[in-house]
């Protein structure tokens, strides 16, 4: 008797099929911000006093919170799902919704970060505009845009938490775990490259 | 399907004081420290290169602990390495050609003297 194919994984790794394909999407994600990336440091090679000027109009100390928050907010995911694998509904609301409050406190803050750019001239098509806040408005917008991404999936998981059943598929919300952390990984490396590059 | 790794808390629990500690290391290492030239590599890119070591430290404790890559299926890895790879070869390449190639000479120069006004060293 042959055992029945099982199409929620792929059937030698055992790995669920939306896990493996959000891996693939995360590695097709790098690939795109390393474009940015590399972008960035040619022109910043090729262009050093102008990108050394433009970055100190960044305030550093606002993105150094907005990284605590995303560190927090990766946390609360992981435990999130740890409590929906354990079919604690109660925890995994707190937990998810700590998490979307996380992402909601760093769209804040990056609100507060663009609006005083606005005020200094420093957006597309204002005076002060450079190459180096192209860079800026380019890697933090397509970020934030991420965040977002993530928040309307989530937002959905914990309104459909508070039906009668719960949130019924803990591997959904570990495979948006991943996307999540992933948009934390990339602020790793954002923060230092645009806040902290030049001394 | 949900894998059950086990009481993980108290890992989460270390990745997350890591990560914060490793958050002020970063901003401590790029605004604090400046370090000397080591040959004909310039100590300011040795700033940004243990900033970047320290982002790959951050980045693989996530991806180890967060993302469950410790205890998933080993295949897995494979995704994950190949374009993990290429961006630290990118990102640390092109910081390091930044330092060290002869041909950058009159930009490592300028950005020399605008770090440290008083030393002559690099101009020559």
């Amino acid at each position: 008797m042959s055992a029945a194919l099982n199409l929620n994984h792929e059937p030698v790794t055992k790995i669920a099929n939306g896990k493996l394909a959000m891996w693939a999407f995360l590695a097709s994600e790098l690939m795109f911000f390393t474009g940015f990336f590399g972008t960035f440091i040619v022109l910043r090679n090729t262009n050093y006093q102008a990108f050394f000027d433009a970055s100190h109009h960044l305030s550093w100390p606002l993105a150094l919170l907005n990284t605590f928050i995303l560190i927090g907010s990766s946390l609360t995911m992981a435990l999130a799902i740890y409590n929906l694998e354990r079919k604690n509904n109660g925890m995994f609301q707190t937990y998810l919704g700590l998490t979307i409050l996380g992402a909601f406190g760093f769209l804040i803050v990056k609100y507060f970060e663009y609006g005083a750019k606005w005020q200094d001239g420093l957006f597309p098509g204002q005076e002060n505009h450079t190459l180096f806040y192209s860079f800026y408005f380019i890697m933090t917008g397509f970020h934030a845009l991420h965040v977002i991404a993530g928040m309307i999936p989530m937002v959905f998981m914990l309104m459909k938490s508070f039906t009668k059943n719960g949130y019924p598929h803990p591997v959904k919300v570990e495979t948006l775990g991943l996307y999540w952390h992933f948009v934390d990984l990339m602020w790793i490396f954002i923060f230092p490259a645009l806040y902290l590059i030049f001394p | 399907m949900g894998h059950d790794h086990g009481n993980v808390i108290p890992a989460y629990m270390k990745v997350f004081f890591t990560l914060c500690a490793m958050t002020l290391l970063t901003v401590a290492a790029a605004k604090l420290v400046h370090f000397p030239d080591v040959g004909f590599i310039h100590g300011y890119v040795l700033n940004i290169t243990v900033g970047l070591a320290i982002a790959v430290f951050k980045v693989i404790c996530v991806m180890y602990i967060f993302m469950h890559l410790k205890f998933d299926n080993p295949y897995l890895r494979f995704f994950v390495y190949v374009p993990v790879f290429l961006f630290f070869v990118l990102t640390f390449g092109l910081n390091l050609e930044f330092g060290a190639a002869p041909s950058n000479d009159h930009v490592t120069r300028t950005v020399h003297q605008q770090l440290y006004p008083g030393d002559h060293k690099a101009g020559h």
